[in-house]
């Protein structure tokens, strides 16, 4: 699927592919051209291209209520001189682009600052050069399917969690379909072509019953069309879809649960939530200074933040909504193990942070379009617990009242407190500085010994991040990572994702608060 | 801004209508052209491979087509897909759909182009600091940083300087637009020890005495967050306590309960708290003295100065609550066919590329900030809140945490807390003790009373 070399002896595949492209006549002037600027002025560029398409869908109540479809396309150069002050210019206009009046701006914009006491940074020239080639070879890519047939099957989705109740519910059910392909060329000769499509699948469902009102919501993503197309992926949308639907007429009359301590246990969507904004935001390294994970001038590395059953991983997994293989810089993007059994290892950092952070470059670095700065970012992001309670059911086969079970048959009914099932990302937002998260969810289940959970009202879960994870004790079922999102990081929406084991228990904190 | 741009579009429309596969019954076209830069300070450091001037340039445009056979596309097309749109016809007619509800083509009455000139939009100043003269942006930078400098460890900056030129063109067979506008925007945002942010922002360059504010408004609380206080005395458990809110806070309260509930898609849809009937016979949903309404801000090179929203209807002032009452949903076009009500100013980011249109609650009396706190005995002062937009807007219900309130104790800031606030908005904002504040002549505050933990 990938053609990689590490060297910069695969200039000639990088021009051979150029040759196969409408737009050749300026790719190949923009990557000679950063080669020469390179060689002759020591400006060094990183030249990204893309090219993106989009088809939203959005069904309401069975009817078709609108279709959008979207064109994208540009070009942002990055520069920087010897001395390590940079600028950046993007243009739509491509592939109509001055690429040496572009240079000349930049240059000028560069000089003029360079006028003020900046930060500089050198670290660019350090970078290795990579060819990389990445076709993805997808089961169930777009344009092996009409647009009327994905429609219909879309609907064929919104009506079946209408007819749960249909004088109850109303429902809203969208289908985006992003075919997102860069370019990324450097002036030390990497190439790098790769394409990040998805497909999302989404329904808002709001139920109205006895003058109340309640909203939750089912999505489920991957980077072809397997949220529609496979069986079982979309079979997995249409059971979380009819769980809301029928939980949801349910919570217009459910009580609110008293604000307090208590022993929860998360689905996989909210421990997604906790990894990303609790845990990994902190973790990219251009937020590593005043956050939970910066002490005494570094990052803590080799510190124990949870029990040697915890993992964190960040890495792009192929067919997945947030796949990215190479990052926005170009180079290939590996598995970072941020947690390795309770231990801080590594951190999310790009050539530009890695220094100063006092950590290897991860090439984790993303962008949303072609005229966004790359920023360090996560992809897919897992906290996996390496010893969790079997299961052989799938998740949606595992209903509250069968959490309730595998609790009550493994001693993790909490004594001293009640213990809460946490069902359903609602968002979260995190202050860094402190640590502090905040995540809701769509409903919230008291366990008890007779295994008949009482559902109640969702209430915000807040607390620490590091105290939530020393807090894990144990979790249920293997790592379900396919928990979807759009990150939001300085302005930039960029497709995110993780998970956990089906379910994570954490047990009773100071520090840990729902309601 | 050139008037290449304007060239090309209408060389585009020309090249359009004249396609033999553009059987259009009637379109809009509704395009933007775009020049911002942007650069910023990060922890201390100025610009850096994160914050370093960015200059960006576009052109976007939105199409709505009616096709003769009735069927409507939605179709946002690039510069590229402008200049070779014969590649791209066949797209927009696969992607085109039977919708009974699709809206004809506005074409407004009480406006006309010449009318733009009342709005004070665009800024000349704006267009120079993206042209080059942008040394004010690192002035103001400097600014920030300098005065800040003495009350925090880290400041991070950001600037930025827009300028726009909107044109709709409303078919059939047009190729020059029936409005042109220009406009601008800029801003400056602070953050300092990554727990206490403002900003200011304006269709006019924004100047130091606008920088000042944000600043000395920063000086005056600040110091505040790293002075703890302990509220076990006043919250042994939760318990029902006053709080203000301050303007931001405010805002994102009305935000997700107010307009949220307001806009007509849910509301038409069934998925909001407000049923299309109740609007129609304006059943009363909030306290007698309050109206909720929009209204263009005429103070110049303010964000609701808006003249027109993207579907080219006129955004005159509408109340969408009178005196308690429900009057109008927030209608684009399609959603006012559907509740046969007229179309209403329709607050998007796609209006005038800004997300910071607000609705204004107009109430018979606003009390002064300073004389509540100094009556308060306990309280709380809210700077900021995680997890708003998490929460359930139908509903009402809000459970909140508060990672900045100050304690108020004897009409004496105590130090800072952390808290969580819960209730449900409607409840709290109809009961008598609820009152509209003026926050030192910001903006609108609220007091009001709920559970606290």
């Amino acid at each position: 699927m990938a053609h990689t070399k590490k060297t910069r002896t695969g200039f000639d595949d990088a021009f051979k592919f150029i040759e196969t492209r409408d737009d050749h006549e300026i790719l190949k002037a923009m990557y000679e051209g950063a080669l020469k600027i390179y060689e002759t002025e020591k400006i060094y560029l990183i030249n990204r291209i893309q090219k993106k398409r989009a088809v939203s869908i959005t069904i309401i109540n069975g009817e078709l209520s609108d279709i959008t479809s979207s064109a994208r396309r540009g070009a942002g150069i990055h520069a920087f001189d010897a001395q390590g002050a940079s600028a950046f210019i993007s243009s739509n206009t491509y592939p109509e682009i001055n690429f040496n009046a572009v240079c000349d701006a930049l240059k000028n914009l560069i000089k003029a600052s360079s006028a003020f006491d900046i930060k500089r940074n050198t670290d660019i020239f350090s970078l290795e050069p990579q060819l990389n080639i990445i076709n993805g070879d997808y089961r169930h890519p777009f344009e092996n399917y009409e647009l009327n047939d994905i429609i219909e099957r879309v609907k064929a989705a919104n009506k079946k969690s209408c007819e749960i109740d249909k004088t109850r519910l109303s429902v809203t059910t969208n289908c985006s379909i992003v075919i997102d392909e860069f370019i990324i060329m450097r002036s030390d000769g990497t190439f790098s072509s790769f394409g990040i499509p998805r497909t999302a699948l989404s329904s808002s469902i709001t139920a109205k019953d006895g003058g109340k009102t309640a909203s939750v919501g089912a999505r489920l993503g991957s980077s072809d069309l397997s949220v529609i197309y496979d069986e079982t992926t979309h079979g997995e949308f249409l059971s979380q879809s009819e769980f809301y639907g029928r939980e949801a007429v349910k919570l217009c009359s459910a009580p609110s649960i008293e604000s307090g301590k208590y022993r929860v246990v998360i689905d996989y969507a909210l421990a997604k939530g906790l990894a990303h904004e609790a845990f990994g935001h902190a973790a990219e390294a251009d937020l590593h200074k005043g956050s939970i994970l910066w002490k005494n001038e570094k990052f803590i590395k080799g510190e124990k933040v949870a029990s040697e059953n915890i993992d964190i991983t960040d890495g792009p997994i192929f067919n997945d909504y947030a796949w990215q293989p190479a990052g926005a810089n170009g180079n290939l993007r590996a598995q970072t193990a941020i947690v390795k059994k309770g231990v801080v290892e590594k951190s999310l950092c790009d050539i530009f942070s890695a220094r100063e952070a006092g950590v290897a470059n991860e090439n984790s670095e993303r962008i949303e379009g072609f005229d966004c700065p790359a920023i360090p970012r996560m992809t897919n992001i897992r906290l996996q617990h390496s010893n969790p309670i079997k299961t052989d059911k799938k998740f949606y086969e595992l209903s509250p009242s069968g959490v309730n079970k595998i609790l009550s048959d493994n001693g993790l009914i909490a004594e001293e407190c009640d213990t809460l099932l946490l069902l359903g990302y609602k968002g979260g937002q995190v202050s860094p500085a402190a640590g502090d998260f905040v995540f809701n969810c769509s409903m919230i289940y008291k366990m008890n010994y007779k295994n008949e959970p009482r559902l109640y009202k969702p209430a915000i879960f807040a607390g620490k991040t590091l105290s939530a994870l020393k807090a894990i004790i144990s979790a249920i079922g293997p790592v379900k990572s396919d928990a979807l999102g759009m990150c939001g990081k300085n302005g930039q929406g960029v497709p995110s994702s993780g998970g956990s084991n089906y379910y994570l228990v954490i047990d009773k904190d100071d520090d840990i608060t729902i309601g | 801004m050139k008037d290449k741009v304007l060239t090309i579009l209408s060389d585009f429309l020309n090249r359009l209508n004249a396609h033999k596969d553009f059987t259009a019954e009637d379109f809009r076209l509704t395009a933007d052209y775009n020049e911002s830069l942007t650069l910023g300070q990060k922890e201390n450091e100025l610009l850096g491979p994160y914050n370093m001037p960015s200059i960006s340039k576009s052109l976007t445009a939105s199409l709505y087509i009616r096709w003769l056979d009735k069927k409507v596309s939605n179709v946002n097309l690039n510069y590229d897909a402008i200049m070779n749109f014969s590649d791209e016809i066949g797209g927009w007619r696969e992607k085109a759909f039977h919708d009974e509800w699709a809206p004809a083509i506005w074409h407004e009455e009480a406006f006309d182009n010449n009318d733009a000139l009342k709005y004070k939009m665009y800024d000349e100043e704006i267009a120079g600091i993206i042209d080059g003269k942008a040394e004010f942006l690192f002035e103001a930078i400097k600014h920030i940083d300098t005065k800040l400098r003495p009350i925090s460890k880290l400041i991070t900056v950001n600037a930025f300087a827009t300028i726009n030129r909107r044109f709709i063109f409303l078919g059939p067979k047009a190729a020059t637009p029936v409005y042109d506008f220009q406009f601008s925007l800029a801003g400056i945002a602070f953050e300092i020890d990554n727990q206490y942010s403002d900003s200011f922002i304006k269709r006019r360059m924004f100047t130091l005495k606008d920088i000042s504010a944000i600043i000395e408004k920063a000086l005056k609380f600040y110091p505040s967050f790293n002075s703890s206080a302990d509220k076990i005395d006043m919250l042994p458990k939760p318990a029902v306590k006053n709080i203000i809110l301050t303007p931001s806070v405010s805002d994102s309260f009305i935000s997700k309960y107010i307009l949220s509930n307001l806009h007509g898609r849910p509301v038409v849809e069934k998925q909001s708290r407000f049923a299309l009937d109740e609007f129609n016979s304006q059943e009363k949903h909030f306290r007698d003295d309050i109206s909720i309404k929009f209204e263009p801000d005429f103070d110049e090179y303010e964000v609701n100065n808006i003249p027109l929203t993207y579907e080219g209807v006129y955004c005159a002032p509408v109340y969408f609550v009178k005196n308690g009452k429900l009057q109008t949903p927030i209608l684009d076009l399609k959603y006012a066919k559907k509740a046969e009500m007229p179309p209403t100013p329709y607050l998007s980011a796609e209006s005038f590329l800004c997300s910071e249109y607000k609705i204004k609650i107009e109430t018979g009396e606003y009390e002064c900030v300073d004389n509540i706190l100094n009556d308060m005995q306990e309280g709380f002062i809210i700077f900021d809140i995680l997890g708003m937009h998490t929460q359930d807007h139908t509903s009402g219900d809000f459970s909140i945490s508060v990672p900045h309130a100050l304690m108020i104790s004897g009409a004496k800031i105590a130090g800072m807390v952390k808290l969580s606030i819960s209730g449900n908005f409607f409840e709290i904002l109809n009961h008598h003790n609820t009152k509209f504040l003026n926050w030192y002549g910001e903006g609108d505050s609220l007091l009001l009373k709920c559970t606290c933990s």
